[in-house]
């Protein structure tokens, strides 16, 4: 018996799918058994929030506000801009709106080379620890990745689900917008760039939470990022 | 719908508790208010007045067989866990034993998932002194552990006091969690956060000050059928 390509478990003789991960499975043009991502298709608006007008998510107001680090987050005309002077990542949380399967979507600008921006899906808060998947891209490398992560205010790990991969939409992206976007359907998680879908993946490990936005500097050094507007959008046949 | 399997009836394939279409055929589905699991054919049985637990976790005590079963005595306030080798979305897992102590208690851990420093999974815990149970969230980094209750200590008359034997189940599919006690419904869940892992045991020690005498006599992990 073959194993899974997810779990390594055995397939069992006959079936469709795993029986362990319920990873689906599909015969490729030489009768090989390939995972089967059904595409996530984006309908119903759940929530939209223009940063032009509309505070970060989780946050109360668009006040400027600087952190402790010396990160700076500042009103625009254009939207919400982002300045860190350090390495790590800032991530917000659309904490009232827990939700299964979902479309994450998310314009910005990166304005520095070095930063990385996301949008995430199912995050979910144990006392101060934060989990979730997250969609990644960093422009001066020309990357992204599909992560899904545990972060405590102490440490994080992050088990890299697909890449880092090359994108010649994401290397074009320092300066100008890029609309990235994470979509989840049961176990599996599809992302997109600039609405075109660019990598599939399986993984069961988290079933629920809540969208996410964030950024930050990926190496050493300091840079700047823009939230123009995000949208979540239910999934549909 | 095939309540049990959570298979969409159209193509057959794997689909999520309630979700209104199937993700690979697109086909409406239809769901009933109430949906009971069953156990399944049995991945593994083990009957540990003979065979070992399964691998444990963690090791703060050595696990002594007799021919009733596993003695195990875990530390003040520790939580002793092992769990079978194979990765599940969908189980059944059984274990039975007796707390010899009042402040002893045991359970099930479900979908324990382990990626670099951090774990997570869910745990149900029997109280048998109190005859209640609980069913949490668990989250692990770098040993620190947090956990979200789902379901708070609660009354079960079905449970079994100190002393006695008790036999814990866990059927999950999907989102929904049920829990047995003694061949009796006790408490049906719905909670969607983690969803693959190792299913195991687990025993502990309520007390601050003293360890706990649990003995475990028989574990299993089983399909849903």
């Amino acid at each position: 018996m073959a194993p899974c390509p997810y779990c390594k478990n055995p397939l069992a003789t006959g079936l469709r799918h795993c029986e362990a991960c319920k990873l689906q499975l599909a015969h490729d043009q030489n009768g090989q058994l390939r995972p089967w991502f059904p595409p996530i298709r984006a309908g119903e608006l759940v929530a939209s929030l223009d940063f032009r007008r509309d505070p970060l998510p989780g946050r109360k107001d668009r006040q400027p506000f600087d952190y402790k680090d010396g990160s700076k987050r500042r009103p625009t005309p254009y939207g919400m801009e982002l300045f860190t002077p350090t390495q790590g990542h800032f991530e917000f949380i659309l904490n009232y709106l827990r939700i299964r399967d979902v479309v994450v979507r998310a314009q910005v600008v990166i304005l520095s080379p070095g930063i990385e921006v996301f949008v995430g899906a199912r995050y979910q808060n144990l006392d101060s620890m934060d989990l979730g998947y997250r969609f990644m891209i960093r422009p001066d490398r020309g990357q992204y990745r599909l992560v899904r992560i545990a972060a405590s205010t102490k440490v994080g790990s992050s088990d890299v689900l697909h890449g880092p991969a090359h994108h010649p939409q994401v290397a074009a992206a320092l300066g100008r917008p890029i609309v990235i976007e994470i979509g989840v359907q049961g176990p599996t998680l599809q992302a997109s760039i600039d609405g075109l879908p660019a990598w599939s993946v399986h993984d069961p490990v988290l079933g629920t939470g809540c969208p996410a936005i964030g950024g930050g500097m990926g190496d050493k050094g300091e840079g700047a990022m823009l939230f123009q507007w995000m949208e979540v959008r239910a999934v549909v046949p | 719908m095939k309540h049990a399997a959570l298979e969409c009836t159209h193509c057959g394939a794997p689909v999520t508790y309630k979700v209104p279409f199937c993700p690979y055929c697109r086909a409406k589905l239809a769901w009933d208010a109430h949906l009971m699991l069953q156990r399944a054919a049995p991945f593994a049985m083990l009957d540990l007045a003979r065979d070992p637990l399964p691998a444990e976790e963690k090791r703060w005590t050595d696990p002594v067989q007799r021919p009733d079963g596993t003695l195990l005595v875990p530390d003040p306030s520790k939580l002793h866990r092992g769990h079978f080798r194979l990765q599940l979305r969908n189980a059944c897992c059984v274990v039975a034993g007796v707390c010899l102590d009042p402040h002893g208690i045991l359970g099930i851990m479900a979908r324990m998932h382990k990626h670099g420093r951090s774990a997570c999974g869910y745990q149900l815990a029997v109280y048998p002194a109190f005859k209640s149970f609980r069913f949490r969230r668990l989250l692990w980094i770098d040993g620190e552990l947090q956990h979200v209750i789902t379901h708070d200590w609660e009354f079960a008359p079905q449970i079994a006091g100190v002393g006695q034997s008790n036999e814990v189940e866990l059927r999950a599919a999907d989102s929904l969690f049920q829990i047995l006690v003694n061949g009796e419904i006790t408490a049906s869940i719905v909670d969607a956060c983690f969803g693959f892992g190792q299913f195991g045991w687990c025993v502990a020690s309520e007390s601050d000050v003293s360890p706990a005498q649990v003995l475990l006599q028989r574990t299993g992990i089983f399909r849903v059928g």
